[in-house]
């Protein structure tokens, strides 16, 4: 895989478009790994907990 | 808060549209914490917070930004808390990092991992948003409450601060050892 392999100089102000464009595509890439991971059980039932929660306070207030 | 009644009757939550973003959320917390586990203790505090103070969200205008603004300043408010600023390092980095270009993606993207780690904050962030999210740069300036100009200019200099890093700038091409490689990747924090 052609991965973070600079080929071209930089200047004092600046780094090739080229280079700016791998490591933009190599973060899409590893924060897409990240994002596609399921969701823990923690964050799912805090949810869940937190809508409970508003509509037993639905109810108290009926 | 009550939610919105549709012509078709069943009343929709707005809040219902959290969860679509929790994922981006979780990534962005990585990224910004540098700790899977961290991270989702950050995620965990922003939709808490999010939820109990949804009444402050402008209804129709952009959740993501508005989630991943509290998730931000969580994160700072955490890190300032913690005294635990950690500073550039840029010049210590850049003698230690040996970059394996090519042979092997996966170990390169974790090297790229670990480099993010020694941007400052301010950065960082910038570069995730944009480079990483696909944020727009002014969506991203929203996020980070600054401006367009200056989410531009931090996502620049991160490009380049990884570019002296990694050795990518001056197209060279190291020749590394499997050793130094690992011993690299053994003092970076596991954040992916």
């Amino acid at each position: 895989m052609a991965i973070m392999s600079g080929k071209e100089h930089g200047n004092r102000k600046g780094i090739p478009p080229s280079v700016s464009q791998q490591i933009d595509e190599n973060l899409k890439r590893l924060y897409s790994d990240a994002e596609a991971e399921e969701l823990p059980k923690s964050l799912t039932d805090l949810l869940e907990a937190l809508r409970k929660q508003d509509a037993q306070k639905a109810t108290d207030k009926q | 808060m009550s939610g919105a009644q549709t012509p078709d009757g069943p009343a929709v939550d707005p809040r219902d549209e959290i969860v679509t973003h929790l994922p981006a959320l979780r990534a962005f917390a990585r990224g910004l914490s540098g700790d899977v586990s961290a991270a989702d203790d950050l995620v965990q505090e922003t939709v808490l917070k999010a939820w109990t103070k949804f009444s402050q969200y402008n209804a129709g205008t952009n959740m993501r930004a508005w989630l991943f603004t509290i998730l931000r300043n969580t994160y700072l408010s955490k890190r300032r808390k913690q005294s635990r600023e950690v500073s550039d390092g840029e010049g210590v980095f850049t003698a230690r990092m040996a970059s394996k270009p090519d042979h092997d993606g996966r170990l390169a993207l974790q090297e790229l991992n670990a480099a993010m780690k020694f941007l400052p904050v301010e950065q960082r962030e910038a570069l995730i948003l944009v480079g990483a999210m696909g944020f727009s740069i002014e969506e991203a300036a929203e996020t980070c409450n600054c401006a367009p100009g200056t989410i531009k200019s931090r996502a620049n200099r991160a490009r380049k601060a990884l570019a002296e890093m990694l050795h990518l700038e001056k197209g060279e091409n190291p020749t590394t050892t499997d050793k130094s490689v690992a011993m690299v990747m053994a003092g970076a924090p596991n954040g992916f």
